[in-house]
């Protein structure tokens, strides 16, 4: 009968309410039933008691009318003056005889009926005398009987009648006297008043007859009387409006093959169930008002749910967008209220993350700011193989004093900016900024097998981008940038320093001195990007042009410096004869062989990419010359500053 | 109701008795014998055969009763009520062959009445519903009633062809018997009649000793 969708509420409070509605309906109309099948069986059980003592009180009385009439009758046929007058034959005398005691005792009709069963005489003029009575089962039924007696009703002259027989003795048995009373309306209605019972009297032969009794007024529903079960007069349909529901029990008063005396006798249901009629407008109400109050409280309860959850939800669904939307208005003290305040600090906790995250992430670099949120930062570090770069601006100090200082921090921020993002795109990690350098780290603090490549990798990419951003300084009139890049893998010490109150993720060590020392040598080679032998050895991929070895100061060990190369400079050097030239003459210097340098650099010119590192060897040779050549030359040159 | 039933009469020769006496039995239905039955000649006699009125015959009433109940005398014959109780009575009767009545009385008993005529008499007593008795009243003198054997004997009864019946108030048809009288040996005759239920006045019992 109901689609699925039915019961397929999208509102809780909706769902709550039918099924409210529908748990009280069941329970009200159950508890209806159970009223009316126990009323109901009480109306019939004392109806039923009413019935039966309505057919006591009628047979009763039945019973005491026929004993008095027998009584009464009795005293004729004993009296001698009477018999004297039947053995005469005097027929007149003995009809008002009979008429005389039929008066005398109050009877309908006295009659006079031979051993054959002729009529004699009678009281009655519609009797026939001396014919033979049609029906004289009465009769047959007297002499049958020990003192000649019978009682019983018979239907003659469209009347019922009570009827009683006793011989009469003259003194042996010469005749039948008979006595009758009318079963009429008078009698039917002293029974009515006396029982509160409606009795209807039927004689039923091929024809049914009604004798007396009120019910029904449609004679066309008297059968329904001789019936079992409960009857219904007046409209059928609607038993309680038009029609009248009756129960009855059928008294049968007499049956003989001419016919069957039936008193039936009936009881209002409906009068007896009004109560319960009554009963049923007051439940009718009570279910009505209880529905309504059940509804509206289970819509005011859910109400009290559904409202701080849409509340929860919003907020949840606001903080999936990213913004922190308290939840208000839940007041409750309850289950739902604790979630509502547990889901504003749990708002609040975030939002104070999220801008810890942020300015952390500003601060810092996002991988520290990610590993500083992920574990509690413990002071302290650990020994790590990393990669370690740093890149400044040349002649920066000098740039700022041409530019006013917003000018400066303007095209600082956009370089710094776009020198990040090259850093960050090859997982590195700046460390920090200094001034106009950068210090990054690559394999720290996330572990990264890759570090030197990557570093390499970023190096050559933030030369590409600074080609690019160069033409942007351009059109807003500031200044070309050129960067120095110093590039060296090697243990470090990582990790959180400083103190507990403050601290620094970052790395230091021999490792990082050297990156700095190879960003600070790239001034003297003219080449933006160097790296260390250690660089050059981890990442073969990549194409490099040795250009030195050099001690740098604070630092025993010898290092190899190398231009790492782009794709357009390794164009450049391949299709230079030049670089030959360069390549032996640092074999030269190396050797010691410091006389043979200046001639095979001759052929570098001025606009040669190794032209600043070839005039670095002519003066290094013109110097060697001059103050002769250092002991225990091994063709490395110790740089003494920084 | 009533149906009709045929009488059986048996004769059964015997050779201990005269001639002119006749052992009389009579049986009902059940083959019970029947007290009170009245054995009559039917046929007519001649005149001087006839006998004639012998003293009166008493009808006692004791105790509310008549007794005997049922009697048979012959036409002409005087009957004496005389009432043994300390009680009036008042003895009637109605019936056709002999309608009179003997107004209540006790201890000085009314002049005998004679039964002249032939037939049946039922008495009755205005004051006890139940007392009736009944006189047979035969026109000859040869008849008998059955004692409580429901036997009897006729004696010298003329040796002809002669035809008997039988009379009992409970009886449902009257029996006729004809048979050939014969001065060489005796007889019996038997009958044996169908009885029925005769209604009579309900005698109750007495609330006092001496009212009812």
């Amino acid at each position: 009968m109901f689609s699925q969708h039915f019961w397929q509420f999208r509102s809780f409070a909706r769902r709550l309410a039918v099924w409210m509605a529908v748990l009280l309906l069941l329970l009200l109309t159950g508890i209806y039933f159970a009223i009316e099948n126990t009323l109901e069986r009480n109306a019939r059980s004392t109806l039923n008691q009413a019935l039966e003592v309505t057919a006591a009180t009628l047979t009763a009385r039945l019973s005491d009318q026929r004993g008095v009439l027998l009584d009464k009758l009795r005293l004729l046929s004993a009296d001698f003056a009477f018999k004297q007058v039947f053995a005469d034959g005097d027929r007149d005398t003995l009809r008002s005889a009979l008429e005389n005691h039929r008066n005398r005792v109050h009877a309908n009709v006295m009659q006079l009926i031979d051993l054959d069963g002729k009529v004699l005489v009678s009281t009655d003029p519609r009797d026939q005398e001396n014919q033979k009575l049609p029906d004289h089962w009465l009769l047959t039924r007297a002499s049958e009987h020990e003192f000649g007696e019978a009682a019983g009703f018979v239907f003659v002259h469209q009347e019922l009648v009570q009827y009683v027989v006793s011989p009469f003795f003259t003194p042996q048995h010469s005749a039948w006297v008979v006595m009758g009373i009318r079963l009429d309306a008078a009698f039917i209605e002293t029974l009515r008043t006396q029982t509160h019972s409606e009795v209807t009297v039927f004689w039923q032969n091929t024809e049914r007859v009604r004798i007396a009794g009120r019910l029904p007024e449609n004679p066309q529903e008297e059968a329904q009387l001789l019936t079992d079960g409960d009857i219904t007069l007046g409209d059928a349909r609607l038993p309680t409006l038009g029609g009248r529901h009756y129960l009855h029990m059928p008294v049968l008063l007499e049956s003989q093959p001419q016919g069957k005396a039936t008193a039936v006798l009936l009881r209002s249901f409906d009068e007896a169930m009004t109560p319960f009629y009554r009963l049923r407008n007051v439940l009718l109400a009570l279910c009505c008002g209880s529905l309504l109050l059940a509804v509206l409280a289970s819509s005011v309860l859910a109400r009290r749910v559904t409202n701080p959850v849409r509340r929860l939800g919003e907020s949840a669904q606001a903080l999936a967008k990213g913004e922190y939307l308290p939840v208000q208005g839940v007041n409750q003290q309850d289950e739902l209220g604790t979630l509502a305040t547990q889901f504003n600090h749990m708002l609040h906790g975030l939002q104070e993350r999220d801008a810890v995250r942020g300015l952390l992430g500003k601060v810092v670099s996002t991988a520290v700011a990610e590993e500083l949120l992920k574990s509690p930062p413990i002071l302290g570090g650990e020994l790590r193989t990393i990669t370690v770069m740093f890149t400044d601006i040349r002649n920066f100090t000098r740039l700022s004093e041409q530019f006013p200082a917003t000018t400066v921090i303007e095209f600082l921020n956009a370089y710094l900016s776009e020198m990040s993002s090259c850093i960050d795109a090859e997982c590195g990690v700046v460390d920090k900024y200094i001034g106009d350098a950068i210090m990054a780290l690559f394999g720290a603090p996330l572990p990264n097998h890759k570090h030197t490549e990557n570093a390499v990798r970023a190096a050559l990419a933030m030369q590409q981008v600074l080609a690019a951003l160069q033409q942007t300084f351009t059109t807003r009139g500031w200044p070309a940038l050129h960067t120095g890049i110093g590039i060296h893998t090697g243990e470090a010490v990582v990790g959180n320093m400083g103190s507990a109150q403050r601290l620094n993720y970052t790395a230091i060590g021999d490792t990082v001195n050297l990156a700095s020392r190879l960003e600070g040598l790239c001034k003297y080679y003219g080449w933006p990007v160097l790296v260390s032998d250690a660089v050059v050895q981890a990442t073969p991929q990549f194409a490099y042009l040795e250009l030195d070895r050099v001690r740098v100061q604070g630092r025993a060990q010898p290092v190899g410096v190398f231009a790492a190369l782009t794709p357009q400079q390794q164009t450049m050097l391949h299709a230079d004869a030049q670089t030959q030239d360069f390549e032996q003459a640092v074999q030269a210097w190396r050797r010691g062989d410091i006389e043979q340098v200046p001639s095979l650099l001759s052929a570098i010119h001025e606009g040669s990419p190794l032209a600043t590192v070839a005039a670095l060897y002519r003066v290094r040779c013109q110097v060697f010359t001059e103050q002769g050549m250092p002991d225990h030359w091994q063709g490395v040159y110790d740089y003494d500053s920084k | 109701m009533r149906r009709n039933l045929i009488a059986t009469a048996l004769l059964i020769m015997s050779s201990a008795l005269l001639a002119q006496d006749m052992r009389i039995k009579v049986i009902n239905q059940r083959g019970e014998p029947v007290a009170g039955a009245v054995v009559y000649v039917v046929t007519s006699l001649p005149a001087d055969k006839q006998p004639t009125t012998a003293e009166p015959v008493i009808i006692d009433q004791i105790n509310k009763e008549f007794v005997p109940h049922i009697s048979a005398i012959a036409a002409g014959t005087a009957v004496k009520f005389p009432n043994r109780d300390n009680i009036r009575h008042h003895v009637y009767s109605f019936s056709p062959a002999k309608s009179f009545e003997l107004p209540l009385y006790k201890d000085a008993p009314p002049a005998p009445v004679v039964f002249e005529k032939p037939g049946i008499v039922t008495l009755g007593c205005n004051i006890h519903d139940w007392m009736t008795s009944y006189i047979f009243v035969a026109p000859h003198r040869y008849f008998t009633v059955t004692g409580k054997d429901g036997s009897a004997t006729m004696r010298d009864l003329p040796a002809q062809a002669l035809e008997f019946e039988v009379w009992h108030p409970r009886q449902k048809e009257v029996a006729t018997v004809t048979r050939q009288l014969v001065a060489t040996g005796g007889m019996t005759l038997a009958f044996r009649i169908e009885e029925k239920t005769v209604l009579r006045p309900f005698r109750g019992q007495a609330n006092s000793k001496n009212s009812y």
